[in-house]
């Protein structure tokens, strides 16, 4: 369930089809995914899940699997 | 070409060839002698001579043809010859040049060789003594390598291992007959050994505790018993490294790591040498780790023991290299084998997403480079490391 919500996040943020979020996606297949959108991410992440995203995993969240299973962890 | 040593006293070849008018157009347009005795009929007429006479060089030419064509051919270097053109040569003439070794310069190298050039009625119309030096070839070793008989065989310590089974059947598809070392699994290493016999290869394994030194000198003679020499010898025993900190290892952390890297490593490598300077040749792998480069914490006992074995296979490839034993290393970041199967999934992604090609690496990728490293196209490497690690260290 919150792997879908983590793809329309992702979505919503990147401006792109929630469809064409694949497992593997990451900054390397979604052009849109720049620094400033990246901080969006995380915001809209924590609002998502109402969860504070600890400073030293900020840098973690390189793609889609890293995301879900920080956010796993902080659930 | 023929080499000097395969050159005798009185060794002989010929070439013949007819003159025509054509040679001679060709000869005048290239030098420009266009002598009116050597092209003009009516002038020539006027002479001693009566006809033409061909250019004395256009048959001494030949005596180039031949020592660049036959003896000793390719790569000669003429750098003297006499001559004197004893009787004229006309258009129609059957020219028959020879050359035949009259001494050997052994010092410098050179022969020389009497050149003498007869006509179809068996004349001798021009003669002259030529000296000629053998260049040597510049050819690598490993191609001189190439032309040995029959496969290599490749010991290949922890050959059950997942480094270890994936070098196994690369070194197998590579062409190596696999002395497979195995410490307890011998089922794994009955398969691991049907594997490289489905390659055409031969392969026997070996039962050792690397730590043990008579093991080890039992299990390098089974293989030398087997295949009568050993020429790789592939380090990929491996263990699980347990995550300590620091302020709670032990001396027998350390120790445990240094004795699996670095005691086992000496006690192969100072066993098989023998039998590799016996043959004059050799190579030797060992297996480092990128963590000694980039290191992480909770692994001082492991990073400790794999920089140690930097410092082994450098200077041990610096002693052995004029031996012909080539000792060199291969580092991979973290790859993907049951060994690593307990490393946190986050662990793995990250290292995965932080790494330039995006991925762990595989057992596979490992074996390719310890397969070059083992075959002759790496004939001149000694001391390297070649770090596996797509592209997570650039150096």
């Amino acid at each position: 369930m919150e792997n879908i919500k983590i793809k329309q996040v992702m979505s919503a943020v990147f401006d792109i089809p929630v469809e064409s979020i694949s497992d593997d996606a990451s900054s390397d297949n979604i052009e849109n995914w720049d620094s400033l959108r990246h901080l969006n991410l995380i915001l809209a992440l924590e609002e998502e899940f109402n969860i504070v995203i600890p400073e030293d995993e900020v840098g973690n969240l390189l793609n889609y699997k890293l995301i879900c299973l920080i956010i796993e962890q902080q659930l | 070409m023929k080499k000097y040593n395969e050159i005798n006293i009185g060794d002989k070849e010929t070439l013949s060839h007819t003159i025509t008018k054509t040679d001679i157009e060709k000869f005048v347009q290239l030098t420009g002698d266009d002598n009116r005795l050597h092209v003009d009929e009516k002038f020539a007429s006027t002479t001693q001579f009566k006809k033409p006479v061909v250019h004395g060089m256009l048959g001494a030419s030949f005596i180039s043809t031949i020592i660049g064509t036959k003896l000793p051919g390719d790569g000669a270097l003429w750098f003297s010859q006499s001559l004197e053109f004893l009787l004229p040569v006309r258009v129609g003439d059957t020219l028959t040049v020879s050359a035949e070794v009259l001494k050997k310069n052994d010092k410098e190298q050179f022969i020389e060789l009497k050149t003498e050039i007869h006509n179809q009625n068996r004349q001798i119309v021009t003669k002259g003594i030529a000296k000629v030096k053998l260049i040597e070839m510049e050819v690598a070793p490993a191609e001189v390598e190439q032309k040995e008989v029959g496969p290599k065989t490749a010991l290949v310590i922890g050959g059950t291992g997942g480094i270890g089974k994936a070098t196994c059947i690369q070194l197998a598809k590579d062409g190596f007959n696999v002395i497979i070392h195995y410490n307890k699994n011998k089922t794994l290493a009955e398969e691991i050994k049907t594997e490289v016999e489905k390659y055409k290869q031969k392969a026997i394994i070996v039962s050792a505790d690397i730590l043990n030194d008579a093991d080890i000198k039992e299990m390098i003679s089974k293989g030398i018993r087997a295949f009568d020499k050993i020429d790789v010898v592939a380090n990929c025993a491996a263990t699980v490294i347990p995550n300590i900190k620091f302020q709670d290892l032990v001396w027998t952390d350390f120790l445990q790591q240094i004795e699996l890297n670095i005691k086992s490593t000496f006690i192969i490598i100072q066993t098989v040498v023998p039998e590799m300077i016996k043959n004059g040749y050799g190579k030797i792998i060992n297996i480092g780790s990128l963590s000694a480069e980039k290191p992480n914490a909770d692994w001082s006992h492991y990073i400790t023991a794999k920089s140690a074995l930097i410092g082994l296979t450098k200077s041990l490839a610096f002693e052995l290299a004029p031996k012909g034993i080539r000792i060199n290393m291969v580092t991979p970041s973290l790859v993907n084998t049951e060994l690593t199967a307990d490393i946190p999934e986050k662990i793995k992604l990250l290292t995965a997403a932080q790494t330039p090609l995006r991925r762990l690496a595989l057992a596979a990728d490992v074996a390719g480079v310890i397969s070059f490293l083992a075959s002759n196209k790496s004939d001149f490497l000694a001391g390297e490391n070649i770090r596996v690690n797509g592209g997570q260290v650039m150096l």
